[in-house]
């Protein structure tokens, strides 16, 4: 009888097993090399915490973290902001088509990386690229604008792609988030006299409160890394000026341009705790305003 | 979010060599291409087969070779190579350009699943050379110096380290060259022919007059401005590199200032090599040249030219250059290192294989008697007769002195990157060279940079 209690690990053994191969050596390893100088042929030189030291100056470390930060705030603030007014509009009211729009709403998401960014290349890289020619014969413009010497806008573009791709997404988790909602809340409330907008801001909002928890958190984490669509919309090097360098290209960039493998592992450790700073941080202001959680 | 990861990690490859803009995001874009369009000749490198030497040896050796390129190509030398020597397997891995020294040294310095042959491309094959993990071909069993008369002095030269071992070798040469639109320069500036235009660009302020003419006439002169660099990249003063120092001569900003006359006068199409609009110049009524080697021939000129057949001609700019190419060595700790050394005969020191292999896919060959037989061959269509083998063949003569340094490819970019800011207007030249300084400074930390 006793031996029985032992079946179940080796069932969750596969797992673990896969996570200490996949996950926990690649963690522990960057930790490792961090404190190294190696280019991945000649034997590896401890140095401290030299990387350490290097990286806190490192201008283009801040640079590619403020690049990052501001792409990810310029694309999740939108995300989010659709995603709540898409859901209520499905929610609350009966709309013909729904499941179709839902899906096309979610369909971005599934294309892959490359070929948003070759898509978007052919609509804005040069004077003869789509967006230009259509602006330059209907005489918006009068001549071709460079929309990929612009810092601002390349920036922009990233957000926009960006939001493009993850506001279907978003929107299905707040809806699966709405829709376990109790109607009887709202029914009360319409009887208390409560609009539209107080039920959305005092029963909704509260109620799925878990579900932004998890939609944030998560892109954070996401968003943090951010790296492919950067990555293959211009040079790869994060041009013009470096506006969509992120952090991960920078990594990319230090470690598998460059060989620096060492530093990259340290600048790897920097986003780690910026991340987990991130986290803790919005874990806890969504939680101060809410009840649901405290004791 | 794992899908994000993950999706990151497959679209890093396919991301880097989209962008960037070399031989060997063309050597991908282009082989498939190339394969399809070459399919019915039937000129296969078996006809040759009776010709080369160590035939007699050819049954005895068995074994299987495995092989790490970081292009389609090598491959296409198995099936010749085991016509002589059937009893080779040939196990060829394409790792894609992006990625292969990412995967290749740490297979290296643990000497662990280490192949017997493996490729280096020019912006880091010096880099390969330098370290101590290819064979020194000069010695015996090999004595390479048998064969190295007849291979173009520049790709041994690449090969050799400074200690002058022979590390590597190449089965390609890449000279430069003009290549431009014959009706578009009859037209305008009242000559066709190759020798004819090329004394209309006999030097940097002669191809500006030219841009000139043209932009009157609504032409652009260049697909990009970047592509001169390949040009102006051979024909430095020195190195990137020298003792250690990055080196940033007068030459190297006189390109910047060039650059920035082309972009503010408009007399190119503003893109960058490889954007969908570079590749479309091929078939442009607007876009005059692309100066690029013979890669650029096989890669985006051949391949997209159909209204423009036998409109293109190769002509010479102010001063000859070479830009590129692919090398390969053999693994100091290879158990098969009689048999590496026998492909790597066939592949890069075999004239008939060679010029077998340029017949059936056009492109130009390390050897030079290969490509001296193939000048007097017919001409190409699309080049309106005139035969690309000639014409390159003359390059070779002239070409400057190996200026590559270990880390080409990324300082390459970096400059690039800082001319462009410049070009726009959004650094000044000063700024855009401090920008450069520092972007090499962060990626090589050990260099002294004044």
């Amino acid at each position: 009888m006793k031996n029985r209690q032992h079946y179940g690990y080796f069932f969750i053994l596969p797992y673990f097993l896969i996570f200490a191969v996949f996950g926990l050596f690649p963690i522990l390893y960057t930790f490792f090399l961090s404190v190294y100088k190696w280019d991945g042929m000649m034997p590896k030189v401890f140095i401290g915490f030299d990387n350490f030291k290097r990286l806190l100056t490192d201008k283009y470390f801040y640079l590619a973290t403020g690049n990052t930060i501001k792409i990810w705030l310029f694309n999740f603030i939108p995300q989010i902001a659709a995603a709540l007014l898409l859901s209520c509009i499905f929610t609350f009211n009966r709309i013909r088509g729904m499941k179709f729009f839902r899906a096309a709403y979610y369909l971005p998401n599934l294309i892959t990386a490359a070929s948003v960014g070759l898509l978007f290349n052919l609509l804005f890289n040069g004077d003869k690229s789509a967006v230009n020619y259509i602006l330059v014969q209907s005489g918006i413009l009068k001549e071709p604008f460079a929309f990929f010497s612009s810092p601002e806008f390349t920036s922009g573009l990233v957000s926009y792609i960006q939001w493009w791709m993850w506001f279907g997404y978003t929107t299905v988790i707040v809806m699966a988030g709405m829709t376990t909602v109790d109607n009887s809340l709202y029914e009360a409330a319409m009887s208390d006299g409560a609009t539209k907008m107080q039920t959305f801001r005092k029963i909704t909002v509260p109620l799925i409160k878990p579900t932004l928890i998890y939609l944030t958190i998560t892109s954070i984490i996401g968003g943090m890394q951010l790296f492919d669509v950067p990555a293959t919309l211009t040079n790869a090097n994060g041009d013009p000026q470096k506006s969509i360098l992120t952090t991960t290209m920078y990594i990319y960039n230090q470690g598998f341009k460059s060989y620096n493998y060492g530093y990259a592992c340290a600048v790897s450790v920097g986003l780690f705790a910026i991340i987990a700073v991130l986290s803790v941080f919005s874990f806890r202001a969504m939680r101060r305003r809410g009840d649901m959680y405290d004791e | 979010m794992k899908k994000k990861a993950l999706a990151l990690l497959l679209t890093a490859a396919m991301a880097v060599s989209l962008l960037t803009g070399c031989g060997s995001a063309a050597d991908k874009q282009g082989t498939d291409t190339q394969e399809g369009t070459t399919a019915e000749n039937t000129n296969t490198p078996e006809d040759n087969s009776g010709t080369t030497d160590g035939e007699d040896s050819g049954k005895e050796l068995s074994g299987t070779l495995t092989i790490w390129s970081s292009g389609e190509e090598l491959g296409r030398f198995v099936e010749g190579f085991n016509a002589i020597y059937p009893n080779i397997k040939v196990d060829i891995t394409v790792v894609p350009n992006a990625d292969f020294l990412a995967k290749l040294t740490p297979t290296l310095s643990s000497g662990q699943g280490a192949p017997d042959i493996f490729t280096g491309e020019s912006d880091y094959v010096r880099y390969l050379v330098e370290s101590p993990y290819w064979e020194d071909l000069k010695q015996e069993p090999y004595n390479v110096t048998q064969y190295t008369n007849d291979i173009w002095k520049y790709i041994v030269s690449v090969g050799t380290d400074s200690n002058g071992a022979i590390k590597a070798l190449s089965w390609q040469a890449s000279p430069g060259s003009i290549m431009y639109r014959r009706d578009m320069a009859q037209e305008y500036l009242g000559v066709s022919e190759p020798e004819d235009v090329a004394k209309l660009l006999g030097s940097n302020a002669d191809m500006l007059k030219v841009a000139a003419t043209l932009q009157e006439n609504g032409i652009k002169m260049f697909a990009s401005w970047q592509d001169i660099w390949n040009m102006s990249f051979s024909n430095r003063d020195s190195s990137w590199i020298e003792n250690n120092t990055l080196m940033i001569g007068d030459d190297v900003l006189g390109f910047m200032d060039m650059a920035k006359e082309i972009t503010d006068k408009g007399y190119s199409l503003n893109v960058d090599p490889w954007s969908p609009e570079w590749t479309a110049a091929v078939e442009s009524t607007d876009t005059f040249c692309y100066v690029l080697p013979t890669w650029g021939y096989q890669f985006v000129v051949k391949p997209a030219a159909d209204t423009t057949k036998g409109k293109w001609g190769l002509t010479t700019g102010p001063v000859p250059y070479v830009k590129g190419g692919t090398w390969l060595g053999i693994y100091k700790d290879s158990p098969n290192k009689e048999l590496a050394w026998e492909f790597m005969k066939y592949v890069t020191c075999n004239s008939e294989a060679q010029k077998a292999y340029a017949q059936q896919y056009g492109e130009y060959v390390s050897s030079a008697s290969a490509d001296e037989a193939l000048a007097a061959g017919e001409g190409e269509e699309v080049l309106g007769g005139q035969n690309l083998y000639e014409f390159y063949n003359s390059q070779m003569l002239q070409i400057p002195d190996n200026k590559m340094s270990p880390y080409d490819g990324v300082i390459n970019n970096a400059f690039l990157s800082a001319a462009k800011a410049y070009t726009t207007g959004a650094l000044s030249k000063d700024e855009a060279i401090q920008q450069f300084k520092d972007d090499v400074a962060s990626s090589y930390p050990d260099l002294t940079i004044e």
